[in-house]
């Protein structure tokens, strides 16, 4: 950082930096970010929403790298490629977009895609210098493949979306357990708690095609937001556990959470 | 899932019941309703015994179309799942959430404590009363002679 920010010229006069997005600014292909200065006397405003967006966005392609099971069964560059195409089966990747997305090199996708090209199980196609690569639907495997990792890495991407019809019946969901910290094995099944006025009435048709898709239990556990702060404030244990152990969130993050317990 | 499979495997057997039995039943769900009304129980109490009413409330509709399901490993299940045989579909969707609250009920009665919460032992309730108004409705309108 130059000495021409304001960090620089009055260091006193700031108490917090925050790296920020701005949501206004978000193009399809990139985020811009900037640094904001507060002062001492500022409150620090709350996180945007898209924050919380990009903190589950990250968290579930953490999983993806994690999944045991997957780990046990492919490279780790292969896992993510496959991960990414089978997940979205219509996209066309872009080399650097998917190296963007595993956080890798473009050179270090190179002998993945072309074994999994040759291999029938990608497509590749040019346009002018730029390679793209895509699920090769027609494959014989393709099915077989995508419902391996659906029922693997993209566990949480799944329940995320079959969650979303009761909007804003759900405050906050997530998966916590074995399963969130990427520890389970075959049978685990899968721990999902729930905060908001959506019961388990409401939740069991989700549950129900959850588990038909995922081949596992799906068991949830639902609050009022009204019970989950009590029993917080009173030291439940198995929620103050749940707390401290690792969340992949299905529905808004922590900062909705500190919201509900009132932090 | 149907009779004729149920019967085979001999989860299911025919059944011809009577309105003396139907009553007893409906005295037991009133008890268990009541039971889990109480303040003073545990959540997973309240929870399971408002289970326990719902899960009479489909064996009393299992009983009016005949069958009756044999008690052996999974026979809640079972009998959960065969309401769909048997009820209209509007109802179908009890089976799936008593579904969900079978397997709470079990880590509840076998495995752990404090599993339910105050949300689910209130909302158990409400769904369990719901569905045997629905079950009583469709014995009333499909076996007159059974009814309350």
């Amino acid at each position: 950082m130059g000495s021409r920010t304001p960090l620089a010229r009055d260091r006193t006069r700031f108490e917090s930096v925050r790296l920020v997005c701005d949501p206004r600014s978000t193009t399809r292909r990139s985020l811009h970010w900037h640094f904001r200065f507060l002062t001492t006397s500022e409150k620090p405003p709350p996180p945007p929403v898209v924050f919380d967006a990009l903190r589950n966005m990250r968290n579930n392609i953490r999983n993806m790298r994690n999944s045991p099971m997957l780990t046990a069964l492919f490279p780790q560059v292969r896992q993510g490629v496959l991960a990414a195409t089978l997940g979205q089966p219509d996209k066309w990747w872009y080399l650097s977009e998917l190296a963007d997305r595993l956080g890798t090199s473009p050179s270090s996708l190179q002998r993945e895609l072309s074994s999994l090209v040759s291999s029938g199980i990608l497509v590749h196609r040019r346009e002018g210098t730029r390679a793209y690569f895509k699920a090769e639907t027609q494959s014989p495997v393709f099915r077989d493949l995508q419902q391996l990792f659906e029922k693997t890495a993209g566990l949480a991407p799944t329940l995320e979306q079959l969650l979303k019809p009761l909007g804003n019946k759900i405050q906050c969901a997530f998966i916590y357990g074995s399963v969130a910290q990427s520890r389970e094995h075959a049978m685990s099944d899968v721990d999902v708690m729930v905060i908001g006025r959506a019961g388990l009435a409401d939740l069991s048709p989700a549950l129900r095609r959850a588990e038909e898709r995922l081949g596992r239990e799906v068991n949830a556990t639902s609050y009022s937001p009204e019970e989950f702060r009590d029993k917080l404030r009173s030291h439940d244990h198995f929620l103050a556990a749940v707390l401290r152990g690792r969340k992949q969130f299905l529905k808004g993050g922590q900062s909705d959470l500190d919201e509900i317990v009132g932090k | 899932m149907t009779w004729t499979k149920l019967l085979a495997n001999k989860e299911a057997q025919r059944h011809k019941t009577s309105k003396k039995e139907l009553d007893n039943m409906r005295a037991l769900i009133a008890r268990d309703l009541a039971d889990a009304s109480l303040a003073g129980l545990s959540a997973d109490r309240r929870f399971a015994t408002a289970y326990n009413a719902a899960l009479q409330a489909a064996n009393m509709a299992i009983a009016c179309a005949g069958y009756r399901i044999m008690s052996k490993v999974g026979h809640h299940r079972v009998s959960l799942e065969s309401t769909k045989l048997v009820l209209d579909k509007p109802v179908h969707n009890y089976a799936d959430y008593f579904e969900t609250c079978r397997r709470k009920r079990n880590t509840i009665d076998y495995t752990f404590s404090n599993v339910a919460t105050e949300t689910e032992a209130k909302e158990i309730l409400v769904q369990a009363k719901r569905f045997y108004g629905e079950v009583e409705d469709w014995i009333t309108k499909n076996h007159p002679a059974l009814k309350m």
